[in-house]
């Protein structure tokens, strides 16, 4: 019954000949946290930068918080939280600053202190931006997007350059603003925090949709499937009736829904031929899988995989 | 915020549409101005060459007095110090305007700053109105700094009934200088290119402004009292001239200034940009070698 916090139809963007986005659809809903995902250039920082207000749609419809982010309306900035994907703040200032300045802002801001404290920037809070770490500026921006008090954030790659503790920080930051019935969309390149944080995932490529769904339901229709993969010595070769092929990188798969039965004959001719089977292991695909057998960056896979989907 | 909470814990609070309070439109102004001019001032690069650069020079000439066949001639009998002190005064005022807001702007927005900034609720214009704000408040600062130096070093009279003239015009000047440093920023189209430009206006101003009155033709001549900074020593110097009488108000080139401000504020309304110009070519490049490389596999 709400107003969708995100609602776009058709959109597309072109500059000139080049097409950033070709005809992307979604809707987001109060409260969710989505992920987009896609290759460098897939354009899903025009699509988040359309969202915001940056830039124009070349067509289709796009409503954010049930306003047209084109028109800019201060009402919607004040509700927004933005982390651009490159972004600059002055560097003469201190974090502490940085995000009271923003904070004087907005209508509702958080306190300073607490926003700090938050992106753990609290040792460093009265240095110089300027000489803050990649790190340390990326969680700034991430200040300053939160320091408004937003119903809606748009985070593009957001923990680019944090170290691997701030990350899992970000991320239990991030899922608690979830909790708290904030919008989030966020775009990254780690499949581990979209599967962490996301709701729902879209994958685009090329400026289209490739897939969207819950992250089970991503890997959901491969979770039948169990992968076997394994390293044979020299140049032998298994028996093709196991329905084994070769990967790029020498080693051999096994897609199989009958796992135990597979492992079975796998072991029984591995004893027979008595090879070794090195680097033996059984399990189900990742979500990093299946999204690089959606964008098709993986050696080639045998046709039925791609039908499969 | 009188409640107890664990740190790093977000505090849930009800989703009505709008809360709070928008702050007040001349708190927003002030506390902008504010922060621009600490930003200013931890700058040594930008408060050197505003205040420290026209003060040195200010003091050497009046320390040895060139003299110099400019149209300031026209106001002697008065003693050299005191018609060159309002000269360099209007000059200070367009360093720390048109130049300073030229350069700090575009370095803004080629940062990237203005295009974050674009993003909030803050209204475009207020904060643009800081950055004008700093940039007042600094050439304030300087005129008085320069008018002390004046008076008790070199013997510069202050005309007491001619405060008021001297005021309204140095106001006047201000205003029209920062329109058309912010227009500027219009012009330039990239971080690196923005000295060059600032210095080549400042070159020309000057030119202008204090070219000699003889020896160049007549169309120069009036071509060179067209431009502004021309217009605000001819206003301002006769303020600080015993023989001038009360009030001392130059409208002629009052009015002439005001005009220029308003082409600034037409600039500033009809062509500024948000948006990093020398990056955007930039990025388009480096996203073109992007989609090459894609295009590879
Ligand atoms: N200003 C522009 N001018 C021309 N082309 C552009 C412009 N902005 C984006 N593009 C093109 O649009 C495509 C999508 O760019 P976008 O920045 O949205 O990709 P992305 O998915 O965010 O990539 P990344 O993961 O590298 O951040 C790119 O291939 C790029 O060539
Ligand atoms: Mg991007």
């Amino acid at each position: 019954m709400t107003v969708p916090a995100i609602e776009i139809q058709h959109i597309s963007k072109t500059y000139g000949e080049v097409t950033a986005v070709a005809d992307v659809s979604f809707t987001v809903q109060q409260g969710e946290v989505l992920a987009l995902l896609g290759p460098n250039g897939a354009g899903k920082t025009t699509t988040i930068e359309i969202l915001e207000g940056h830039r124009k749609a070349t067509g289709g419809t796009v409503r954010v918080l049930g306003f047209d982010p084109a028109k800019r309306d201060r009402q919607m900035r004040a509700r927004l939280g933005i982390v651009l994907q490159d972004s600059r703040t002055d560097p003469e200032l201190t974090p502490r600053e940085c995000v009271a300045m923003f904070g004087s802002w907005y209508p509702d801001p958080r306190p300073v202190d607490e926003v700090l404290e938050l992106v753990g920037l609290t040792s460093v809070a009265d240095r110089r931006s300027g000489r803050l770490s990649g790190g340390q500026q990326r969680r700034l921006d991430l200040a300053l997007a939160l320091v408004g008090n937003p119903d809606l954030l748009f985070l593009d790659e957001p923990t680019t350059g944090f170290d691997p503790s701030a990350r899992r920080q970000a991320w239990q930051l991030i899922s608690d603003l979830g909790t708290l019935g904030k919008t989030v969309l966020l775009t990254t390149h780690y499949m581990d925090e979209a599967e962490f944080l996301a709701d729902r995932i879209v994958v685009i490529s090329d400026g289209r949709v490739l897939a969207e769904g819950t992250p089970s339901q991503l890997v959901g229709p491969h979770t039948d499937r169990v992968r076997i993969t394994f390293r044979l010595d020299g140049a032998v070769v298994p028996p093709t009736g196991l329905g084994v092929h070769q990967l790029a990188d020498g080693s051999w798969r096994i897609e199989t829904r009958e796992t135990t039965a597979t492992l079975h004959d796998l072991t029984r001719w591995a004893l027979d031929a008595d090879v070794e089977l090195e680097d033996l292991i059984v399990r189900r695909p990742s979500l990093e899988e299946i999204y690089l057998d959606l964008v098709g960056s993986t050696p080639p896979e045998p046709a039925s995989e791609g039908a499969k989907r | 915020m009188t409640t107890t909470k664990t740190p790093g814990a977000l505090e849930p609070d009800s989703p009505t549409p709008m809360k709070g309070k928008w702050p007040s439109v001349p708190h927003l102004i002030v506390n902008q101005a504010r922060y621009q001019l600490r930003i200013f001032m931890r700058n040594p690069a930008a408060a050197f060459f505003t205040v420290i650069f026209p003060l040195v020079i200010f003091i050497g000439v009046l320390v040895f007095e060139p003299g110099g066949k400019n149209f300031l001639e026209e106001f002697e009998p008065s003693r050299y110090q005191q018609r060159a002190t309002p000269a360099f005064i209007a000059f200070a005022v367009m360093g720390a305007t048109l130049t300073a807001l030229a350069m700090r702007v575009t370095v803004t927005r080629e940062r990237g700053i203005l295009r974050r900034v674009q993003g909030t609720p803050l209204p475009k214009w207020a904060y643009v109105a800081g950055h004008v704000g700093s940039s007042l408040v600094v050439a304030y600062a300087l005129c008085f700094v320069m008018l002390v130096v004046g008076t008790l070093f070199f013997g510069v009279d202050i005309e007491w009934r001619l405060i008021p003239a001297g005021i309204l015009t140095i106001a006047v000047g201000a205003a029209a200088f920062a329109a058309l440093g912010v227009a500027q920023t219009a012009w330039i189209p990239s971080e690196t290119a923005a000295p060059p430009l600032t210095n080549a206006t400042t070159l020309v101003m000057l030119t202008t402004a204090f070219m000699p009155v003889s020896d160049v033709p007549r169309g120069v001549g009036w071509v060179a009292s067209l431009f502004p900074l021309r217009h605000l020593v001819e206003a301002l110097v006769p303020t600080y001239l015993p023989q001038t009488a009360a009030p001392g108000i130059q409208w002629g080139h009052l009015g002439a200034l005001a005009i220029w401000g308003l082409i600034g504020l037409a600039g500033v309304i009809f062509g500024f940009k948000w948006e990093p110009q020398a990056d955007a070519g930039a990025a388009e490049s480096q996203k073109r070698s992007h989609r090459s490389r894609r295009g590879k596999r």
